[in-house]
């Protein structure tokens, strides 16, 4: 199910979080409201964590991660990463990265196989990217724009893009990334879709501000109608997990 | 037809010589670049069609999801590991910035480099950028791509930059280019376009107009002509517009730069008054353009051709507006392929004669035998007509000069040294050497300077030695030169005659002397010599001087005298005011009084400590003088001794006792014991 949320009052809901399959982690000072809204929808089934990065509450657009890893930018301080550490499952490897570009949230978009990323991005940091986060790394704008991870929200079942992304665009990248992709907006028109819509497999939250219509279209290229936790395991080990592992 | 003849003036595009205009060709490599441009707008027209339309029907008709990479250009792979291979290229990532870059510069199409050029782009540092662990690979990538950039410009650049059309003319040996903007056809019809342009001379023809207009920076400049009435212009002077207009406006930002209304854009209206003055300006400026543009209507519908320079914003200003006789697509609106001047009235004037004026180009027939015509093509070889005759002329020069110092390479360098002796002696103003050194030599000093081997002397400022002469001010010299007949009217190539050169006012009365006494012997206006100095003149002249001078001293003698009665008079005013005032404070009370008020008066403004110290030495002073005219008052009433021992009490204090006066306390005692006694 798609749900809406708020950060205190602001819609930029990708701003203050960052989803995954194995973790959320919800920037820290946030109202208890918006916390309850992750808790009641993932706390049984993965952490929940309260962070910040850097001192900051941007966790989402500094951030890059999947079910495998997570990355930081090297921003973060010590005691943050320690925290990090505790709180992260240990199946999740993290990894500080030496990157000039350091809001990795927007430079990195990335599911559990495949990541795109910003042309001007370190070879070296690719490699870290590949290692950590177990993923084929491709560099790619999306619609013109090279903050992939700006511009679109990718989970392993779909991905919402800018919607002035051509159809050719699409088409090669949705050969490329192996999902359904669609060209669309979130919170009432925005196409800042990384910084509107938190997505993983079984559940997406979106701005208080985003339409029914818009909603209707995450359900659909996500597939979150009936979407289980359980059942989203089962087939991507049913359907990927022996091509790419 | 001779080139030279038909070089000796400029040519304009509406009166072409009928030789040339019939021998008229386009040349064929600017045709093949010409047939190469059309066909790459040709073919970036033919992409677009393909991207909007046939792109995706071919897709429809193959397999419509087979994998593709458009960045780089790569139709279909054959699955989508090769996709996935391909997108960790360098060569793909590379495309994908390139592409990225000219987005941000709103270029429309980026056309994909192919791998093969890839890879020569990338050259030997390819090796080191698909390894993996090298720092600099990145490096080498922006690096390339900023060089690409550059390129980039620099190509467009040049493709902007070859405004110019080249035609030949068969029988000479010549090039002719015209600016393709006079144009309407490129290619073939050129040469019908150049034939439509000319105009018959002593034709009466309908006027036909031109209208030009610049502006920029707050400036604005335009004017309409009539080019059937400006067929034979070699000047910018010459040029007869029907109406011209300018309007300046001060608008511009001083030191930041910039226009006003472009930095409110970009970072809010400012608040200053000059903000504010250069705002209304601009709307002002705007308003009055406009209201001359439309003034100008019928005029502007009428011309074949309309000129515009209007750099960015100020478009705006004749655009796009509701009422606007210009529109942005009329097909008669230019632009000037070269660079202008701020705009003004001259500016365009002369901008006109650039556009209408033949560029000419010789072509060496060597050369064009033996190499391709690429090398004339280069900007250094573009030589405009008039440069030609300059070195035309040039050529003439040296050849009358060098006729003297033919016979063989002996003679020749005896007569040099014997040039740079004479220049020599001139610079240094010996003059009975020098008329030994001509004298000996029989040099005639009315000729030209000859060219020296070694170019000591430069002949363009000074040709002949009387140029020389007059530059270094030596006065015998040039008197000699003029007795002997040197030619004061020979210009050198700046055109200044051996008047002009003079440096000092008793170097040019030396001329004009001479003229004075040779009234006839040469053309003295174009010598450049204002009015003859005869001898009557001199010496009025100096008795002119000398009354001046005369009127000086008597002039500073009296102002000597005045100051000095004033100095006296000061000194007088001085004592008497200290005699009044040692006077005054002897007197009555009264007066101190008064005074003391008006030396409060002037205490006024000082700082109270410095007023008390003021005041108390005033009060010494004043004491003091009390003293002293107590004493001086003693002698008047009598006891000016000691009533005992008769001793002076003229610098003591007395001891007083019943009103008489003791010098001592033992004066005191012994008359009380006196008194005692005698009582």
């Amino acid at each position: 199910m798609a749900v809406r949320a708020q950060f205190e009052n602001s819609n930029e809901l990708g701003v203050f979080s960052r989803l995954t399959n194995a973790y959320c982690l919800v920037a820290i000072g946030g109202s208890e409201n918006f916390y309850s809204v992750f808790e009641s929808e993932l706390g049984d089934v993965i952490p929940v964590i309260h962070a910040s990065i850097a001192g900051t509450r941007i966790i989402g657009r500094l951030t890059a991660g999947n079910r495998k890893g997570l990355l930081v930018p090297n921003t973060t301080t010590d005691q943050e990463l320690q925290h990090l550490r505790n709180s992260l499952p240990d199946s999740v490897q993290i990894q500080r990265i030496e990157e000039r570009l350091s809001a990795l949230g927007n430079v990195i978009a990335c599911n559990d196989y495949v990541a795109l990323v910003h042309p001007d991005i370190d070879r070296e940091t690719q490699e870290i990217i590949r290692d950590v986060l177990g993923v084929e790394v491709f560099t790619q704008t999306i619609a013109g724009n090279v903050l992939v991870g700006s511009y679109c929200a990718i989970s392993n079942q779909g991905g919402l893009v800018h919607p002035r992304t051509s159809v050719q665009d699409q088409d090669e990248l949705s050969s490329l990334l192996q999902i359904p992709l669609v060209a669309g907006t979130i919170n009432r028109g925005s196409e800042v879709i990384g910084a509107g819509i938190v997505v993983n497999d079984w559940t997406a939250f979106a701005g208080l501000d985003s339409t029914s219509t818009e909603l209707s279209v995450v359900e659909s290229i996500f597939k979150l109608h009936d979407a289980q936790p359980a059942t989203i395991v089962k087939e991507m080990r049913d359907s990927l997990v022996d091509t790419y592992s | 037809m001779d080139i030279k003849t038909l070089l000796l003036c400029p040519i304009q595009i509406f009166s072409l010589p009928p030789e040339i205009l019939s021998a008229l060709t386009l040349r064929e490599d600017s045709l093949k670049s010409l047939t190469k441009l059309i066909l790459d707008s040709e073919a970036i027209t033919k992409i677009k069609e393909i991207d909007i339309f046939t792109e995706p029907n071919k897709n429809d008709e193959n397999d419509p999801m087979k994998p593709t990479c458009f960045v780089c250009g790569i139709k279909s792979f054959e699955n989508v590991e090769q996709q996935r291979e391909h997108y960790k290229l360098d060569w793909h990532r590379f495309n994908v910035k390139m592409r990225a870059v000219n987005l941000e510069r709103n270029k429309s199409q980026y056309k994909p480099i192919t791998e093969e050029g890839f890879e020569e782009l990338m050259g030997d540092s390819l090796s080191s950028i698909s390894g993996s662990c090298s720092d600099t690979s990145d490096d080498d990538i922006t690096m390339h791509i900023n060089n690409l950039e550059i390129d980039d410009n620099e190509s467009s650049e040049k493709k902007i930059s070859a405004p110019i059309l080249w035609f030949t003319c068969p029988p000479l040996t010549i090039n002719l280019g015209i600016y393709k903007n006079i144009l309407n056809n490129l290619g073939e019809n050129a040469v019908k376009d150049i034939h439509k342009l000319q105009i018959k001379p002593n034709k009466g023809e309908n006027p036909r107009l031109w209208t030009m207009l610049m502006i920029r920076g707050g400036h604005f400049a335009a004017l309409v002509l009539d080019i059937t009435a400006n067929t034979k212009v070699t000047n910018a002077k010459e040029v007869k517009s029907i109406v011209h207009k300018t309007f300046h406006r001060y608008t511009t930002r001083r030191k930041q730069g910039g226009s006003q209304a472009s930095n409110d854009n970009s970072k809010g209206k400012a608040k200053s008054a000059g903000a504010d003055l250069r705002r209304y300006n601009e709307s002002a400026l705007q308003k009055s353009i406009r209201a001359l543009i439309e003034q100008w209507k019928s005029m502007i519908e009428e011309s074949e051709l309309i000129f515009i320079h209007a750099p960015s914003h100020n478009k705006n200003i004749l655009y796009n507006y509701e009422g606007a006789v210009l529109k942005k697509d009329d097909k008669r609106i230019r632009s000037f392929p070269f660079s202008t001047k701020r705009p003004t009235f001259t500016e365009l004037r002369k901008s006109f004669i650039e556009l209408t004026r033949v560029k000419v180009l010789e072509v060496k027939e060597d050369e064009d035998s033996q190499e391709p015509l690429k090398n004339n093509l280069t900007e250094e070889n573009l030589i405009n007509s008039q440069i030609i005759i300059e070195s035309l002329e040039g050529s003439r020069e040296d050849q009358m000069e060098s006729v003297e110092p033919v016979e063989s390479s002996n003679t020749i360098e005896q007569a040099s040294n014997i040039v740079i002796k004479m220049i020599q002696l001139i610079k240094k103003g010996k003059f009975d050497l020098f008329v030994n050194h001509i004298t000996k030599h029989s040099i005639d000093v009315t000729d030209l300077l000859p060219v020296t081997p070694i170019s000591e002397n430069d002949n363009s400022k000074t040709p002949t030695l009387l140029h020389l002469a007059s530059y270094f001010g030596h006065h015998d010299i040039i008197e000699y030169l003029l007795n002997q007949g040197a030619d004061p009217t020979i210009i050198s190539k700046k055109n200044m005659t051996p008047y002009d050169l003079a440096n000092d006012k008793e170097t040019r009365n030396v001329f004009r002397r001479y003229m004075a006494e040779h009234m006839d012997k040469w053309n003295w206006i174009v010598a450049h010599v204002p009015s003859p100095l005869t001898k009557e003149m001199e010496e009025e002249q100096q008795n002119k001087l000398k009354e001046k001078k005369k009127k000086n001293k008597v002039k500073k003698k009296k102002a000597t005298a005045i100051k000095k009665e004033k100095e006296l008079e000061g000194k007088i005013a001085t004592e008497s005011n200290e005699s009044k005032l040692e006077s005054s404070s002897s007197a009555s009370t009264k007066l101190t009084s008064s005074k003391t008020l008006d030396s409060a008066s002037s205490l006024i403004g000082l700082p109270p400590e410095m007023r008390m110290k003021i005041e108390r030495e005033r009060r010494a002073r004043a004491a003091e003088a009390r003293l002293k005219s107590t004493l001086i008052n003693l002698p008047s009433i009598g006891n000016v001794v000691c009533t005992m021992c008769g001793k002076s009490l003229s610098e003591l204090v007395p001891f007083e006792v019943s009103e008489l006066k003791f010098c001592s306390v033992n004066c005191v005692k012994n008359y009380r014991e006196s008194t005692l006694s005698s009582k």
